[in-house]
């Protein structure tokens, strides 16, 4: 497999190059100069992201913005109509006289009164079949904004549930399952840093505050090179930069939480004549509903129980000049629970989140080379802490990692774009570590920290043929290395066994991993294309979950000597058409994933404070493919999609269910999603959601067995049979009013009705088997139990902003 | 220490069912479920100074109803079954209900006791099967070091196991405390037990309890194992029980406590091997499933092949005060 992708990404990289060869060698004889800059958006100057710039009349002469707002555009010298374009914004056409390299920054605007300088002209918003990528998905905050919220709360992880190939991990999680993979086989990054575990409360709401987030981006098709150590997706979020041109402050009150956001302009007043500026943005969210229980509680056996989750996001970015800029930004959230009995003697408490910090520096080399240079800082830690009278237990666990990459963009001319990068995370891995104190006795556990090095260098190169036309060939070297200290116990991993010690830093394990990737894309005329791609992957941190979606106690774990690195190679077609002026836009795509070294717990396992959870596991193959349809109408008063996934996804473990294949848990076999918005007037917007799934593969208690005369579970076939079928409908109602005496007033408020699964339909949330009654006394029986979450939940959300 | 781990999984599933449970909505659900295929279930132990036996039932239907008139068809009768060691070879003899029933009180009362049952008179046996030696047979008992096999024949299929009745260990001292909450004190205490884990890695543990007269009683947990500190020392606090066959008690204030009444206090401590170990380790953590929301399907990991079940060997050495 190693060989093959070398000899691979060898051949695909040697054709990309040949052909920029062959392309320079053409250049020299025409004279081309560079029209390049950023795009912002002209209300608060935040940075727009995947934005189109392109020649009218020559769709084939483009340009996209990067993550920073930044874009390259090298046409042969001439006088251009140069269209700067991005959805949801009135499209900029500009006359470029290009007989020397041009810098133009560009300000679009989403109001449609801001006529002066604009020309509406048709939009190239066809970017889905221009592109080579395949099973991207944006939206806009906006748009996720309009999305019915579970109790009020909007989450764009949620929100990316609603797209085909995506599966939400069960009732009202914002865990996700993409085209068969597990919730650990997605690379969610939130301004660079991973986030390791993305939910509140058990995964009922995501640790992303909408209110500070600019833009999400979701792969799940071939990833570029840029991105990997994940299998499945790349969930990329970005956060806000704030307003660097007035002081804005926003907010909301909740049914279960409040927000606060505040943005403002970083200038001195000295270097008002310069391009020195910058900008900070601060917003936290808390929740509140328990608090408010906390009176009533106060005189009850359960005084002092509390739950609460809060967020705090802050950034800032400053320009000290056209060709550097600063950003820093950082992310702190928290779990808080704590539950008290005072008849049971019982106190309980478990705080748990995540950190991070990024520092990113961007430089511009010249009008062709752009560098992000990223410092990156994530932590996430659990702990538990259980008392009740004699006996205590405390118990901690969690993942750290240091991280720094570099990446430049390379624009050569407009048939050439190179990505290359570089990057290294230094992993700390915390097991569970538990002290148990029963009376005077004290017990700890001896499971150790690991520690890890993770490497990768990149490169990508997007290379357009001609119209028709278009490649993006990528090569991602990782290399994974487990350090110590680290103590190898032989055997089953029993503490008092042989041991081998490794000291600090010291190589225990080494992997490397070749990972080639390709996708293409023909076009057929203006409006239809044809995109294929493969990609190989590897995963060398992994997170095994025996329940169905993640929970904090879960814990991440590294490859070792006892646990390869998770592989996929996954092939995809897609067949990507628009209609009606890109009005409509429709894709058919079908995929096929091969998965290596897949993780579970053996059947028999039992977890053991003294032994390292990964001799628990087992490893076994796996297969996942589907077809996504995917129609969305964009534009006009009624919008929306209905997106359709056929899929399966299987699992053959020698150790598990005998070694014969069986259904994945994240295996869904339809899955259908319909989003649909209605756009009143600019005041009034109504939205449904209407969602439908297979149900969940379980493993079915079939039997019992008597051992001293009490019963015994004799499982199945493993995940054999099903839940019923999940559906929900969800509805919500916007209403934003324009004050009509003062239309240019700052203070708006808006208003959010939403109603969460209108028809009250009982979904299961998980089936669990019980025991009640003793042989002894004749009355055993068993039953199988149905416990449903979420009935009809109305809430109400005010948001304000000036 | 897999105390450590259970308690955390069941405090932990505790704290998210009381969120869970705030909003659920349960409701018994009809699931169509296949039956399972016919299997057989050992539990057959030989333990130093006792004569080995065996219980051997039938697995039965997840929705099937066991009750006390049909708790007879689940034991299997007809089974020829032989227990080798290394010198010697008997063959076990099957003993009904209702043959047992006509035995002197004194042998019936004492064979369910070594069941964990507690009867005062033949009358009161369960009407269940088992096989242990025949009167002839009653010098073939359980001895420290020893390895023993099993071999069942039932129905012309052969089932088959090893054992090993390995060396005891016991408390070096037992000691009572008060229960630590003062208001509860005058109702239960609590005992204490200090043992010296042999050098060897891989010493395992199982207890029993005892009060007075009664039949021993097992605990939800009750194996552990010297991982943490081999060769050193254990104290820990040691749980009084519930008869088996009887669900323990989930009130955390009272779980465990022993009575003020509990006049003689009896500990049982026996060594088994890893594979015994193991298979007691699974079964409770099966159990632990059943009923909660959030566990997690472990499957039992049987020591016997051809069925489920155990074929285990105890080197057991009891100790007991009195209080009084």
């Amino acid at each position: 497999m190693r060989y093959t992708s070398i000899i691979l990404s060898v051949l695909l990289i040697s054709i990309g190059f040949f052909s920029v060869a062959q392309e320079t060698k053409q250049d020299t004889k025409t004279e081309k100069f560079t029209l390049s800059g950023f795009l912002k958006d002209k209300k608060n100057g935040e940075a727009i992201i995947g934005a189109n710039i392109y020649v009218v009349g020559n769709n084939a002469l483009g340009a996209t913005t990067n993550l920073y707002g930044f874009y390259s555009l090298s046409l042969p010298k001439g006088t251009y109509q140069v269209a700067f374009s991005y959805i949801g914004y009135n499209t900029q056409i500009k006359e470029i006289i290009l007989d020397k390299d041009i810098r133009n920054n560009i300000e679009l605007s989403d109001d449609a009164r801001v006529l002066d300088e604009v020309v509406i002209s048709s939009e190239r918003k066809d970017e889905n079949v221009k592109s080579t990528q395949m099973g991207k998905e944006e939206l806009s905050i906006e748009r996720i904004k309009s999305i019915p919220a579970f109790m009020g709360e909007v989450d764009i992880i949620k929100a990316l549930q609603l797209m085909p190939g995506v599966q939400a991990a069960g009732e009202g999680n914002s865990g996700i399952y993409v085209r068969g993979g597990g919730p650990d086989q997605n690379l969610v990054l939130l301004d660079d840093a991973v986030v390791y575990n993305t939910g509140h409360l058990f995964g009922f709401f995501s640790v992303f505050n909408a209110d500070a987030v600019k833009n999400v981006t979701l792969i799940k098709g071939t990833m570029p090179s840029n991105y990997g150590g994940r299998l499945s997706s790349v969930i990329d979020v970005q956060m806000k930069e704030g307003n660097s041109k007035q002081f804005e402050l926003e907010g909301g009150i909740g049914l279960i939480s409040s927000r606060l956001t505040l943005q403002a302009p970083m200038q001195k007043k000295k270097y008002a004549d310069r391009n020195r500026k910058g900008s900070i943005l601060i917003s936290g969210r808390r929740t509140y509903i328990f608090d408010i229980a906390q009176p009533a509680l106060k005189r009850t056996d359960f005084a002092g129980t509390n739950y609460f989750f809060y967020d705090l996001n802050v950034k800032a970015n400053y320009q000290f000049s056209d060709k550097d800029r600063l950003y820093v930004s950082g992310y702190y959230g928290k779990d808080v629970f704590v539950y008290n009995s005072a008849k049971n003697n019982t106190k309980v408490k478990i705080p748990w989140g995540n950190a991070t910090a990024t520092v990113r520096y961007n430089h511009l080399f010249s009008d062709k080379l752009f560098m992000n240079m990223s410092f990156i800082f994530n932590d996430y830690q659990f702990s538990f802490t259980g008392e009740q009278l004699d006996f205590g237990f405390k118990a901690n666990s969690g993942v750290r990692d240091y991280n720094v990459k570099v990446d430049f963009d390379y624009y050569l001319n407009t048939k050439h774009k190179l990505k290359i990068g570089a990057q290294y995370t230094h992993h700390r891995m915390t097991p569970t570590q538990a002290t148990l104190r029963t009376g005077d006795s004290k017990f700890n556990s001896t499971v150790n920290k690991r520690y890890s090095h993770e490497v990768a260098l990149y490169i990508d190169h997007e290379f357009d043929v001609n119209e028709k036309l278009k490649f993006d060939f990528g090569f991602r070297l990782s290399l994974f290395q487990h350090i110590g200290p680290y103590t190898n116990i032989t055997g089953d991993g029993y503490v008092g066994q042989d041991t081998t010690y490794y000291g600090k830093a010291k190589p225990v394990k080494t992997y490397v991993g070749p990972e080639p990737r390709m996708s293409m894309r023909y076009a057929f005329g203006k409006d239809n294309s044809f995109k294929a791609g493969a990609g190989l992957n590897y995963q060398y941190i992994h997170l095994v979950s025996s329940s169905n979606s993640t929970l904090p106690t879960d814990i991440w774990v590294q490859s070792s000597q006892y646990v390869k690195p998770q592989m996929a190679l996954q092939y995809s077609v897609g067949y990507f058409r628009n209609f009606k002026n890109n009005m409509f836009e429709f894709s058919a795509e079908a995929y096929f994933k091969h998965l290596w070294n897949q993780i579970e717990y053996a059947e028999s396992y039992v977890g053991d404070l003294n032994v390292d959870q990964e001799r628990g596991y087992v490893f076994g193959k796996g297969k996942a493919y589907g077809l996504e349809l995917f129609l969305k109408k964009r534009t006009g008063k009624f919008n929306g999609w209905i997106g359709y996934t056929i899929s399966r996804s299987d699992r053959k473990f020698p150790d598990i269910n005998g070694g014969k294949t069986f259904p994945a848990k994240y295996d869904r076999t339809n899955d259908l999603t319909i989003n649909i918005a209605y756009d009143f007037n600019k005041e009034w917007t109504i939205a449904t959601t209407f969602v439908y799934a297979t149900g969940n593969a379980i493993t079915p208690v079939t039997g019992i067995g008597l051992i001293e005369f009490s019963p015994f579970f004799i499982y199945g076939q493993r995940n054999s049979i099903r839940v019923p079928a999940y559906h929900r409908m969800d509805f919500s109602l916007n209403y934003a009013p324009i004050p009509k005496r003062r239309p240019n007033r700052r203070f708006r408020s808006s208003y959010n009705i939403s109603i969460y699964n209108v028809y009250n339909r009982k979904n299961t949330y998980f089936i669990y088997n019980k025991v009640d009654g003793e042989i002894k006394s004749g009355n055993l029986k068993q039953t199988a139990i149905n416990v449903s979450l979420f009935p009809i939940i109305p809430s109400f959300t005010w948001n304000f902003k000036f | 220490m897999t105390k450590i781990i259970k308690s955390y999984i069941l405090l932990f599933s505790v704290c998210i069912a009381s969120i869970v449970l705030f909003v659920a909505c349960e409701k018994e659900i009809d699931l169509k479920v296949p039956n399972p295929a016919s299997a057989y279930v050992v539990e057959g132990h030989i333990e130093n100074g006792i004569p080995p036996y065996v219980v051997l039932t039938k697995n039965a239907a997840f929705y099937g109803n066991i009750n006390l008139s049909n708790l007879a068809n689940y034991f299997v009768s007809g089974a020829q079954i032989t227990v080798t060691t290394d010198d010697d070879t008997v063959q076990l003899a099957e003993y009904n209900g209702a043959l047992i029933q006509s035995l002197p009180d004194s042998i019936a009362i004492a064979l369910a006791a070594q069941l964990g049952i507690n009867i005062t008179s033949a009358s009161q046996f369960p009407p269940i099967t088992l096989y242990t030696v025949s009167l002839a047979d009653t010098g073939f008992v359980g001895k420290f070091g020893k390895k023993y096999d099993l071999k069942i024949t039932v129905d012309s299929k052969i089932i088959t196991s090893t054992t090993t009745v390995p060396q005891p260990v016991f408390f070096d001292s037992l000691w009572l405390k008060p229960h630590p909450d003062a208001t509860l004190a005058d109702s239960f205490f609590q005992v204490y037990g200090r043992l010296y884990d042999p050098p060897a890695p891989g010493t395992f543990y199982r207890y029993f309890t005892k009060a007075d007269n009664e039949a021993f009683l097992i605990n939800d947990r009750s194996v552990f194992d010297d991982a943490l500190v081999n060769g050193g020392k254990i104290e820990i606090f040691i749980p009084k029980g519930h008869p088996i066959g009887s669900i323990g008690s989930t009130d955390f204030n009272r779980a465990g406590y022993w009575n003020v009444g509990d006049s003689v206090c009896t500990i049982k401590l026996s060594v088994i091997d890893k594979p015994h170990y193991d298979f007691w380790h699974t079964v409770e953590a099966n159990r632990s499933s059943q009923g909660n929301p959030f566990g997690s399907a472990v499957y039992v990991k049987s020591n016997v092949v051809g069925a489920y079940g155990i074929w285990g060997g105890y080197a057991s050495i009891t100790g007991s005060f009195n209080r009084f």
